[in-house]
């Protein structure tokens, strides 16, 4: 090969290739996407101010780190036997989220409906605070800067839990973490992605975060109160 | 124009019609201020990102460790050692690495040596503070490009300066003929620009709405490890392979061949990992074909070094460099054979999401580019500061330890990350239970990590020590000079 003009050709060719296919391309197919008539509204709803902040909370912690936000397609894997989902996730669910934190692996289990899977609030709280408290066995590492530890004594503030003599209340922070994780549910059915005819959009009524649905022998599953239903 | 320290007068270049070869101990020498400066921060920042990931790896033994920190949970801690090991070492290290081979290969001396110095200080301040960014919070959630908007920004201004700086160099060569080396190292060059520029405005400044943030993310981060850090590393093993052997390359056709086949697809592969995502379905199709394209150029390139090679592989031993550019050779062709294997839809149905896919990284990352740029590194620095490595006993210590700590890494995340795939993926066995025996294997790695760390402070401590005599050395030299004291070549 002689010369850096056609080298440079050659690599500028291969390069615009890519960026053609790759981001114009998609731009074109995805930038006309928008909400959709869906469900009770138009879709995907927006979510809370606090869950938005929330949001915020789970990016700066590093959440996608270990957890992903994706159902894979039925018969790809077992995520429909986890009950992490009703149905795949598809591009029209994330069109509000940004950054979309899809992430790419699981140390910890999928998180793109634990809002129906688990939406007990007071759960979340003192999974994050000491997730082996609900969770026997989990790997997960404890949040316990998102709580503020004092002295019993005085009105107990809703959602804090008494552990020996100190108090422990959420911090706004773990609150709109909260707010946020219990806003995460995709279980709205979408023409491209259509929930099974003979299943309702109520969670399982066992459903503990690590538990495949339906399994109530579950350490997680047996701490927890029922879920309301839907 | 000569702006190198040696006492050898300036010569005419442009007036000479003919150009007569400048020896490469000048060039060497003309590289010696921004080189110095990219390993030795490169060096520093590879050993604050390995205790990071030190750190992060602890979490998973005493997961309440950090519990109270909230700069030291596992979350931020992690992007925090792949900030610092891919752009303070690999892609800093890189810059050197690429400057010296270009020299080299055109038979050029490095001009614009400010220029360059004031750049490296741009991208390691720039680094800094987005590092510290993502400790208070500030992590972007994009994989591979997880630095603040600040730090990414005065990064490609710093970038953008050692580019243009490399390019009109390259274009001053005097050696006009084309190495393979130089190919990849000019599209590298090309693509880093490219990529890292459209990734900041669609991430960032314009971002764009929805899952196509996905795809730019993966677009970006392939074409970082997979195009831009691999191409430097091709490059360094071409270069280093023929010259070490003292035989020609093999073939420069297939070289040829094997480079641009690798331009047009590996931007692609990347793609294959998106194959079950939200995303419209095409793309990971395109991806999974590409990937399985790839093993065109792997196969020519890991031919082209075998034949190169040859019966010369004891030569590879000899030398300190030698050992480090096999191993890397030996890495970027099982790296390879892992990301073709990978991009199956069978097998990514079992490998996604798992410790399989962490296994290939760490391989790409440490097993071949970084030990490319270490193979480079213990060659050039040498060369360009003319001082011998204080203790040559270290480098190859430094070796068997780095060879090791990959080799359990890989075992132990690839061992982990199959049993995840087949317990978790693919299971339905209760999530905690499935995973309990999978993050004990997994944990294993921190012994390999453990003797990364071994390995870098080795290689500090040899640079180091080679910076405080060439500063001795300086120092003398100066205090002759002012006491008119004609000593010159006394060692310090």
């Amino acid at each position: 090969m002689s010369g850096g003009p056609l080298l440079f050709l050659g690599v500028l060719a291969t390069t615009a290739l890519s960026f053609w296919t790759l981001v114009i391309a998609p731009a074109f197919q995805l930038g006309r996407q928008d909400l959709v008539e869906a469900g009770a509204g138009r879709y995907p709803t927006g979510r809370s101010g606090l869950a938005q902040r929330g949001a915020d909370v789970y990016r700066s912690m590093g959440c996608v780190e270990c957890h992903t936000q994706q159902v894979r397609p039925r018969g790809y894997g077992s995520d429909f036997a986890r009950g992490w989902g009703e149905r795949r996730t598809v591009a029209q669910d994330y069109l509000r989220d940004r950054p979309v934190l899809l992430g790419n692996l699981r140390i910890g289990p999928d998180l793109a409906n634990i809002g129906a899977r688990q939406p007990d609030p007071k759960w979340h709280f003192e999974h994050l605070y000491d997730p082996k408290r609900r969770v026997p066995g989990s790997t997960m590492p404890a949040y316990r800067f998102l709580f503020e530890r004092r002295s019993a004594g005085g009105g107990l503030p809703e959602d804090a839990w008494v552990e020996g003599e100190y108090e422990i209340i959420p911090t706004p922070e773990a609150h709109a973490l909260v707010a946020y994780l219990l806003s995460l549910q995709s279980q709205v059915s979408l023409p491209e992605a259509p929930l099974p005819q003979s299943l309702t959009n109520a969670p399982p009524a066992d459903a503990g975060t690590n538990a495949p649905a339906g399994d109530t022998n579950t350490p997680a599953a047996a701490t927890n109160p029922p879920a309301p239903a839907k | 124009m000569n702006v190198t320290p040696t006492p050898s007068p300036p010569e005419a270049v442009s007036a000479a019609p003919v150009l007569e070869r400048i020896p490469a101990s000048e060039i060497d020498a003309s590289c010696r201020p921004p080189l110095m400066f990219y390993f030795g921060s490169g060096l520093v920042w590879l050993f604050v990102g390995t205790v990071f990931w030190l750190i992060a790896s602890m979490t998973f033994y005493v997961p309440a460790l950090f519990a109270d920190t909230s700069w030291l949970t596992v979350g931020r801690v992690r992007p925090a050692a792949t900030s610092a090991i891919v752009y303070g070492f690999a892609v800093q290290t890189a810059f050197g690495a690429l400057l010296w081979i270009m020299c080299r290969l055109g038979n050029v001396r490095l001009l614009f040596l400010p220029a360059l110095c004031v750049a490296g200080f741009i991208w390691n301040l720039a680094l800094t503070a987005g590092v510290l960014g993502i400790l208070a919070g500030g992590s972007t959630g994009f994989e591979w490009f997880e630095l603040p908007k600040y730090a990414s920004a005065g990064m490609f201004v710093a970038y953008a300066l050692i580019a243009v700086c490399a390019v009109t160099n390259f274009h001053l060569r005097r050696d006009r003929a084309l190495f393979p080396s130089q190919w990849y190292l000019l599209a590298a060059l090309f693509w880093f620009a490219w990529t890292f520029s459209a990734a900041g405005l669609l991430l960032h400044f314009a971002p764009v709405r929805g899952v196509f943030q996905n795809i730019v993310n993966a677009w970006y981060a392939s074409t970082l490890l997979d195009m831009w850090l691999t191409s430097v590393g091709l490059a360094i093993i071409f270069y280093f392979l023929p010259k070490l052997t003292a035989r020609p390359l093999y073939s420069s056709t297939l070289a040829a061949f094997g480079f641009w086949t690798f331009a047009a697809v590996a931007q692609f592969a990347g793609m294959a990992r998106l194959s079950a995502g939200p995303v419209p379905a095409w793309i990971g199709s395109v991806g999974v074909a590409a990937s399985g394209i790839m093993v065109v150029p792997l196969i020519s390139v890991a031919a082209n070094w075998y034949l190169t090679l040859g019966d010369r592989a004891q030569a590879l031993k000899q030398s300190e460099t030698g050992p480090f550019v096999w191993l890397a050779a030996i890495s970027y062709v099982v790296g390879g054979a892992l990301q073709i294997i990978f991009g199956f839809r069978e097998v990514s149905e079992i490998t996604d999401f798992t410790y399989a896919e962490l296994a290939r990284t760490q391989l790409a990352l440490h097993g071949f580019v970084a030990m490319a740029l270490f193979g480079g590194l213990y060659y050039i620095v040498p060369r360009i500061s003319q001082l011998e490595w204080p203790a040559p006993r270290h480098v190859r210590l430094h070796f068997t330890l780095y060879a090791a700590g990959v080799a359990i890494i890989l075992l132990s995340l690839l061992g982990a990350g199959v049993m995840q795939g087949f317990r978790v993926n693919k299971g339905t066995v209760d999530f905690v239970t499935a995973t309990k025996p999978i993050a004990h294997i997994a944990g294993l790695s921190t012994f390999g990590v453990l003797l990364l760390l071994a390995g870098q402070v080795l290689a500090l401590k040899n640079f180091f020590t080679l910076c405080h005599r060439a500063s001795e050395q300086t120092r003398a030299y100066a205090i002759d000079f002012i006491t008119g004291r004609e000593t010159v070549g006394r060692s310090a």
